[in-house]
């Protein structure tokens, strides 16, 4: 029996477009939903008019309402542990449509194996918590005016504006620290309030993270590119995690415009680079350094303890390096020239953590971990690029 | 057969133009009226002197003679257009069993929606409306009322609709043989489907020279014949907008459907911009009477869709069978999102709102209709 009866012959042609579509279904399939995007219900986050039998519908306890049509005055009203409409949740895998928490409580040693996302947590200078200024960025709605540094970030240098120009470019800080915005991280350095800086972002196509948009920027920080964990970093692993650009840098100068670290150099420029003995070294590039390095590639460090990163040369989560490539994630680095590179984030997590100066871990503090020459550290924090130290 | 959003295709629009063609045609050569004027017998709505053979027609004589009340008239068991034969047609807007969501059929639910759910019980998927519902159990007053629900001469309309003096006639103004044979039908020809300005009522005892010049006036559009029971993107009603912000007084100075929403909703209204004064500022509650932007995910909501309808600034004969959107120049409107009377759905929606989840296609959520790239 003629079981091909009633086919019809494909082409080349056919056959090559069919097996192109599969591969690229495939992809897709195995790639799953890894954009961020925000999805889900629409009401989750948003109120027409923010009345729900008579009641505002603010998540936040505030009256409402709020630009975008959004159930909250602030980023934080989302982002924070709020009850939007099943209960409070516990972190973004159980939140309505996996809203990043920002103020998770539960860090550990390290910040890999309990609640705290990449970034980090406010939770620690929340001045509705402990309001410890020194563990996190004093964030308006979050926390009061940092009792110590004021206004002005440390290292402030107006000139890291090719992102759009931090403070209006003037000398001194006279506002608080936003989420966004002029005086903000995220978004639209342009914009004078949160809202408007991150218009676009939530809802934009960010299947191509090139800096050009807030929505194609990484984590909607505008100009700023890398590779997105879909999970924020929920428990990372060596193959599960953000990939942060970084650049290979062989001067004390900026050159690389969308590393993360420049991101950071932003508002703290000189802890990035400048003349003299602002920026990281002086005249040269490298050792003494006058300060820590950032965007230097470990790679142009060999046959020296960096060469034993994290032991194996595996991907630490703990002490993370970024890569000039981002275009995936790398479980294993020094296989390749800019593959690790040392940026601010390697240390620090952006929005806060449990340890003084928004350090991944315990550095200076009672109970400090980072004990050179004990013999019994092994491979954490400091000593995951400073290997022979511990 | 699909509900109420068929734009699936070039065929059937083909299909659809060669019907409505035909339609038009037979309607021309048979002379039948098909604005929203009344026709037919008297008897069919009136009663002389309530009295049939020594019995009264209605327990208690109504105004203008008629046999019954709005309501009474205006519902039926399952039908939503009720042909008495002899020309009179009446639209239903309420229907003891719950209307039919496709299109097109004896029983499909009408442009305003219908109080067949509210009247069962369901508060939040219709007006409260006296004669059909009893107060809503939450609302207290219009939501988003901008401080009339509670004035005296006001209170009637603005606390609710369910109270007598109130009733469909806190919307409507009826005009049952007005002269609406005009494309665009407006106050002069008893406004679109009988939305004057209601606060003329609340007017009539001043003298000319204490009202104000912005009263008298009433909803402009186009209606369409069947009330939307069949409706496509070439055969639909034409709404009145404009690119304004409404004050707070409940005024119809634009003659627009959103205007009279905002009459008893005005803080929807008002009070939608950060700048309450013009559009300059964040939005803080969704626009309405305000334009299509013409960039970004909306510039590409440029066919005509009957689930989340555009209004139109300027209206002219044809409008009711073109399928074009022009964003730049038409509008969001209240009713893009809600159906007056009532819906299935909360808030009296046009579609399920609880299925709208962004990042997932479906093309029954309206909400895409306009926000292009959020499925």
């Amino acid at each position: 029996m003629n079981t091909n009866k009633g086919r019809k012959k494909m082409n080349g042609g056919k056959i090559k477009l069919l097996t192109l579509l599969a591969a690229t279904a495939l992809v897709l399939f195995a790639a799953g939903n890894v954009l961020a995007a925000a999805s889900g219900a629409c009401v989750n986050c948003h109120t027409m008019h923010n009345s729900q039998d008579g009641d505002p519908m603010m998540v936040d306890g505030s009256e409402g309402p709020a630009p975008a049509l959004v159930r909250a005055a602030s980023c934080y009203g989302c982002h924070g542990d709020v009850d939007i409409v099943n209960g409070t949740w516990d972190n973004f895998l159980t939140a309505p449509g996996k809203t990043p928490r920002i103020n998770a409580r539960t860090y550990g040693d390290y910040g890999v194996d309990g609640d705290t996302l990449a970034g980090g947590s406010f939770y620690w200078v929340d001045s509705a918590g402990l309001g410890m200024d020194a563990k996190g960025h004093n964030v308006v709605g979050v926390a009061e005016k940092d009792a110590k540094l004021g206004h002005q970030p440390p290292g402030w240098d107006p000139n890291f504006s090719v992102n759009g120009q931090i403070n209006g470019g003037a000398e001194t800080w006279n506002n608080q620290l936003t989420c966004a915005g002029v005086t903000g991280c995220h978004g639209d350095h342009t914009a004078t309030d949160d809202f408007t800086a991150v218009k676009g972002g939530h809802h934009g196509d960010d299947s191509v993270l090139d800096g050009s948009t807030v929505a194609q920027s990484y984590r909607f920080l505008k100009g700023i590119i890398g590779l997105e964990d879909p999970e924020w970093e929920y428990q990372p692993t060596a193959s599960e995690h953000n990939q942060y650009h970084g650049e290979a840098r062989t001067a004390d100068t900026a050159t690389n415009t969308k590393t993360i670290s420049y991101l950071c150099a932003e508002c703290h420029g000189d802890f990035h680079s400048g003349a003299g003995t602002l920026g990281a070294d002086g005249t040269t590039w490298g050792a003494p350094w006058l300060r820590h390095p950032t965007d230097l590639d470990m790679n142009d460090l060999p046959n020296t303890e960096y060469a034993l990163y994290n032991g194996d040369k595996s991907y630490s989560v703990v002490a993370p390096v970024a890569s000039e490539d981002v275009s995936a994630v790398k479980s294993a680095v020094l296989v390749g020239a800019g593959d690790a590179v040392v940026t601010c984030i390697s240390c620090h997590r952006a929005h806060g953590s449990p340890f003084d100066d928004l350090l991944r871990w315990k550095y200076n503090e009672d109970g400090h971990l980072m004990v050179a020459a004990n013999g019994t550290s092994g491979n954490v924090g400091c000593f995951v690029c400073h290997t022979t130290k511990d | 057969m699909r509900k109420f959003i068929t734009l699936d295709g070039r065929s059937r629009m083909l299909r659809s133009l060669k019907i409505g063609s035909l339609v038009a045609l037979l309607i021309l050569m048979t002379g039948v009226t098909v604005w929203a004027r009344v026709g037919g017998a008297c008897v069919n709505c009136h009663t002389m002197h309530n009295s049939q053979d020594g019995v009264s027609v209605v327990d208690t004589a109504l105004p203008a003679l008629i046999n019954t009340d709005c309501v009474g008239c205006h519902s039926s068991d399952a039908e939503t257009i009720v042909a008495l034969g002899d020309g009179t047609r009446i639209p239903i807007v309420y229907t003891k069993s719950a209307p039919s969501l496709e299109q097109g059929t004896a029983t499909s639910m009408l442009a305003g929606g219908n109080f067949h759910w509210v009247g069962n019980g369901e508060d939040n998927k219709g007006h409260n409306v006296y004669g059909i519902s009893a107060r809503d159990a939450k609302l207290s007053k219009a939501p988003g009322d901008a401080g009339y629900a509670n004035e005296g001469l006001c209170k009637p309309c603005h606390a609710s609709l369910a109270e007598p003096g109130s009733g469909c006639e806190g919307c409507h103004m009826p005009a049952h043989h007005a002269d609406d044979s005009d494309a665009v039908v407006t106050s002069q020809g008893g406004s679109y489907r009988f939305l004057g300005d209601v606060m003329t009522q609340v007017f009539t005892g001043y003298p000319p020279e204490k009202q104000d010049p912005r009263l008298f006036k009433g909803v402009r559009g186009i209606e369409d014949p069947d009330w939307e029971q069949t409706v496509s993107s070439t055969k639909h009603n034409v709404y009145a907008g404009v690119d304004e912000n409404y004050g707070s007084y409940p005024i119809l100075g634009k003659e627009t459907v959103g205007q009279m929403c905002a009459g008893c909703h005005s803080n929807f209204h008002h009070a939608m911009n950060s700048e309450q004064g013009d559009f300059s500022g964040v939005w803080i509650r969704h626009p309405s009477d305000v334009l299509i932007p013409n960039e970004g995910e909306y510039a590409a909501y440029t066919t005509y869709n009957p689930l989340a309808p555009a209004a139109k600034q300027t209206l002219t004969a044809g409008m009711e069978n073109s399928d074009t959107v022009t964003p730049g120049s038409d509008v969001v409107t209240c009713i893009s999102c809600h159906r007056p009377h009532g819906s299935p759905y909360p808030d009296m929606l046009r579609w399920d709102y609880d299925t709208c989840d962004a990042g997932t296609a479906n093309d029954e959520c309206g909400c895409y209709v306009c926000h292009t790239a959020k499925d």
